[in-house]
């Protein structure tokens, strides 16, 4: 295409000459990209604050103002959204299906940060309905698909590369996920840790900047408070903390037992195809169930319930049982494809299995302070860490939540706990269970986080086996020295220190090239570095990735690898098939 | 080449304009999202706040007519519209307390106490679950014991009170005291009672009150001292005659006792309800009081007619022993012994010997408390003189 028609095409930005502009205008994305971040984060709050209304509202009209156990209601109102679900989702919005993370990552690594804005209108209106008529799921995971979708759509329109929509998904998803969850830090972090998988300081500026956006718009709306009251954490008394370990055991048993039965049963109902239009009815029917014959609770995304396991309320039985039929609950409405989240169902069997310890601790021994919601608090932490494998945004969500430091120990203990007994037993994390289930094979991002830190320089370094030659030497000198040293060495190529610290890596040729082209009326004065002209071989130190060597070898036969401390000192020099062998592992 | 360059130029301005324009078009759909979802949020908020008005008052109609279950569910449903609304909270861990749940009431106080440990409502609250629960777990080995209802009863005093503050201080302390009381933790009632009293306001009933529980804290001179108080402040409080008529005959003043229950008669008389008889025994008491004074030697105005009483009271107590010796199927020694001084002081029990000797005197009233102390033991309760005569026994010998 001649340059003048891609100019003429710019001014429409039609997808396929988008990429020119980054020809034209270089930096006009990175101008873009943080204002762009601001505009993702309220879009995506404003959006969040009405699913959460709209939630609300069907929760109220569907289910009455105060739901409780042996209203009718509460059995075939979810029924009967479950088909409504299963006939739009089928027929309308295909893509609604799951958690709204998953879909998000596939977004990302897929197509390319693509979320249609269907999905996102599906997305909005189906898990509102699933979870107001109270099938059991949580309002974060839609909320952060929302998210990513509002800044998919953005950056659609606003015209941007294929690289920057990629970048957009995870800095909408930080803001839906914020805004649902009141906690800008935790969001950011399970943005980074679980969707993106590593620190990129290039994205964490929009990721921060959508996520505060997105928060200020819920609080000017819902307040600051959390979901829940949040309990006074009490100073912790040090033998309380074989109590958290024994909540962080319980916590990473109970995941295991989560995951286990939503990887056995999400596969075999996706595999009936036949009555897929009625698993989410029945799955309703079952959870409505649940709540007519004695716990409504385990309805819906369960916030008032964790309110009041948070404050005593509950007896350990019922705290007990409570967290069983949640899982069971949960299990149904998820493996039968309705859409909704992972993250209030997890809080909430947390929140149930803390204040059960809690209570436990409470009535044989007495003598210790602990509140039982502090319990509940970090019962929701361990949770968060063993179930969904996120331990950083788990202690991070607790300390936000709380907003009380004097907790950090015993969430610190009990995560961890939990977090490697699910991970020693379960050694598939549930959000790659649910990929793999899917047929796709995303990268999974606690591997990454593990994966051993790539190669560096001091790997492949090798010693300096070349000559080494002053490049403050006058030219006509330097040729005899450089003659003579290759006539007895066989090596081709050399280094040159030149007089400010730096290196130029010759080849043999090069300096037998520079050598021939002197002239009888050379000016003596010339040095060989003059004649070598302004390029330098650039300054690398041993601490770096072997990659990064990698595409130096065009220009420089060899790359000499300096020492930090002192400049001009070399620790080494690195050449093409050192990287090679190191790579082939030699 | 210049064109190109003239080109270029011309599309990087158009970028610029597109840009812009998307800026302005993001810009406008921001503003017009933020506009409808605000819309919504108010209806919304309003109708949630409705729903948690409408749930509150059932709850707290609920607690008021007795029916703690019906409001828990009410104002659990009121606080999930409106959870930081704290009378809900308030109210319902009260109807928690009242449905028996004390472990959940007193989690739910000890939860709003955490955040506002100085209230005097909440420590209050804690004070009377914390009374309640130490009841039930009387037999316990876990059980806190009174301390704590007694610390929770001590915040609330010092705490801080909406409304009237020193009535609602004054109304705990007199709770706490009759807990102390309920503890047999006399002094420390007392203590607080005088405190009550020290600081209290001039209020109708109140030191009758203080008097009362000064009573049950085994402290009748104080109690005396409030009635007395109670009557200095209104001479026309019937119920503070009664009180103060009741303790003086109690403790043998039954000069005062009489006159404290005419004037309770006197001053109940025209008052809708009988208020000075609340054991509808004023009357009898004060007639008693009145046959009291005629009866005790030592209220005699003169020698001469205490003598007289002596004897009187000597021929009346006779009257009792000769019938309880008719009575009396099984023969007691105490009765033979008693025979024997009634034989005994037929000779020197004349007024002559009574006038000649003081030792006569004293000899024959207590032959007198004697046989009416014995008769009542042995010949079942006396009536009439002989009730007061043993009354009067009684006074002598304590």
């Amino acid at each position: 295409m001649h340059v003048t028609e891609k100019i003429e095409n710019l001014v429409g930005l039609e997808p396929e000459t988008v990429r020119y502009a980054a020809e034209i205008s270089p930096a006009r994305e990175e101008r873009l990209f943080l204002l762009l971040s601001i505009f993702i984060g309220i879009i995506s709050g404003l959006l969040v604050v009405s699913f959460r209304m709209a939630i609300d509202w069907l929760s109220v009209l569907l289910l009455g103002p105060s739901p409780a156990a042996h209203q009718p209601r509460l059995i075939f109102v979810p029924a009967l959204a479950g088909i409504v679900i299963a006939l739009l989702t089928r027929y309308v919005f295909p893509q609604v299906r799951g958690s709204g993370v998953n879909q998000t990552k596939a977004a990302l690594y897929i197509s390319n940060g693509y979320i249609s804005i269907r999905t996102v209108i599906g997305k909005f209106l189906l898990s509102s309905l699933a979870i107001g008529s109270g099938h059991s799921l949580g309002p974060e995971d839609p909320s952060l698909q929302i998210g990513a979708g509002v800044a998919s759509l953005i950056s659609r329109k606003m015209g941007l590369s294929r690289e920057k929509l990629r970048i957009f998904a995870p800095v909408g998803a930080a803001a839906g996920l914020a805004a649902a969850f009141n906690a800008p830090i935790s969001a950011i972090l399970f943005v980074i840790e679980e969707v993106i998988g590593q620190w990129s300081a290039g994205v964490l500026g929009s990721i921060v900047l959508a996520a505060v956006s997105s928060v200020v718009i819920a609080r000017s709306f819902w307040g600051s408070e959390p979901m829940f009251r949040i309990p006074v954490v009490t100073e912790l008394d040090s033998r309380e903390l074989l109590a958290y370990a024994v909540l962080g055991l319980v916590g990473g048993v109970a995941s295991l037992a989560f995951a286990k039965s939503l990887g056995y049963l999400r596969p075999r109902l996706r595999a009936q195809t036949s009555w897929v239009l009625l698993q989410p009815a029945l799955a309703g029917l079952l959870v409505g169930g649940i709540g007519y014959f004695g716990l409504p609770q385990v309805m819906g995304a369960g916030y008032e319930a964790m309110d009041q396991a948070m404050h005593g309320q509950f007896a350990f039985k019922v705290l007990i049982l409570l967290a069983i039929f949640k899982i069971i609950a949960t299990t149904l409405s998820f493996s039968s494809g309705t859409p909704g989240g992972m993250f209030a169902p997890t809080l909430f069997i947390g929140a149930m299995l803390g204040a059960a310890v809690g209570s436990f601790e409470k009535h044989y021994f007495p003598h210790l302070t602990g509140s039982t919601g502090s319990y509940a608090l970090v019962g929701m932490g361990v949770l968060f860490a063993a179930f969904l494998r996120a331990p950083l945004t788990s202690v991070f969500m607790v300390l936000e939540v709380s907003g009380n430091y004097s907790v950090i120990l015993p969430v610190i203990l009990a995560n961890t706990i939990a977090y490697l007994i699910s991970r020693s037993l379960q050694p598939v994390p549930i959000f790659e269970l649910f990929t793999h289930q899917d047929g796709l094979y995303l990268p999974s991002m606690e591997e990454q986080r593990e994966e051993k830190a790539d190669l560096h320089f001091e790997d492949a370094l090798g010693p300096i086996g070349v000559p080494v030659f002053k490049g403050s030497e006058a030219l006509l000198d330097a040729r005899k020295s450089v003659t003579e040293v290759f006539e007895k060495s066989d090596a081709d190529a050399a280094l040159i220190q030149c007089k400010d610290g730096t290196w130029y890596a010759a080849t043999r040729k090069e300096l037998e090239a520079t050598f021939a082209a002197i002239t009888d009326n050379q000016d003596s004065k010339q040095t060989l570095e003059s004649s070598l002209g302004p390029d330098r071989t650039p300054i690398m130190f041993p601490d770096q990735p072997l990659a990064s060597a990698l595409p130096h070898f065009k220009r420089w036969p060899l790359l000499p690898i300096s020492n930090r401390a002192m400049r001009g000192a070399l620790e080494g020099v690195l050449s093409q098939a050192d990287v090679l062998r190191r790579y082939q592992g030699a | 080449m210049s064109t190109i360059e003239t080109q270029l130029k011309t599309s990087k301005r158009q970028l610029v304009i597109h840009d812009g324009v998307a800026f302005l078009v993001l810009l406008a759909v921001t503003g017009v999202l933020f506009a409808v979802t605000l819309f919504l949020f108010r209806s919304f908020s309003a109708h949630r706040a409705e729903i948690a008005r409408q749930a509150g008052e059932d709850g707290r109609l609920a607690l008021a007519q007795g029916r703690p279950r019906d409001a828990i569910a009410d104002l659990r449903t009121a606080l999930s519209y409106a959870p930081y609304e704290r009378s809900y909270e308030l109210l319902l861990a009260q109807a928690l307390g009242e449905d028996g749940r004390l472990d959940e009431a007193i989690n739910y106080f000890l939860n709003l106490w955490e955040s506002q440990p100085g209230d005097g409502f909440i420590n209050l609250q804690l004070a009377r679950l914390e009374r309640k629960r130490n009841d039930l777990q009387k037999n316990d080995r876990q059980r806190n014991g009174p301390q704590a209802a007694i610390n929770y009863y001590r915040a609330s005093i010092f705490g801080s009170w909406n409304g009237d503050g020193v009535i609602h201080r004054r109304d705990v302390r007199l709770e706490l005291a009759n807990y102390l009381i309920e503890q047999k933790q006399f002094a420390l009632a007392q203590t607080e009672l005088l405190i009550a009293s020290t600081n209290a306001p001039q209020l109708p009933g109140l030191h009758v009150t203080l008097g009362d529980a000064l009573i049950r804290a085994q402290d009748e001179t104080g109690a005396m001292k409030e009635y007395q108080r109670a009557i200095l402040e209104d001479p026309t409080d019937a119920i503070a005659y009664e009180r103060a008529g009741r303790l003086a005959y109690k403790n043998g003043d039954y000069a005062h006792a009489r006159d404290w229950l005419e004037k309770a008669l006197r001053e109940s008389a025209g008052a809708v309800s009988n208020a000075a008889e609340p054991e509808g025994d004023t009357a009898a008491l004060l007639k008693n009081a009145e046959r009291l004074l005629v009866l005790e030697p030592d209220l005699a105005p003169n020698r001469s007619a205490r003598i007289d009483r002596i004897l009187d009271d000597r021929a009346i107590a006779k009257k009792r022993f000769d019938a309880c010796l008719k009575q009396e199927t099984y023969p007691d020694t105490s009765l033979d012994t008693l025979a024997a001084r009634w034989a005994a002081s037929t000779s020197n029990s004349t007024r002559a010997a009574l006038l000649r000797d003081d030792s006569n005197a004293d000899l024959v009233r207590s032959l007198t408390d004697d046989t009416e102390t014995t008769t009542a033991r042995l010949c079942g309760a006396p009536q009439g003189d002989d009730a007061l005569l043993l009354l009067l026994a009684q006074h002598t010998h304590n």
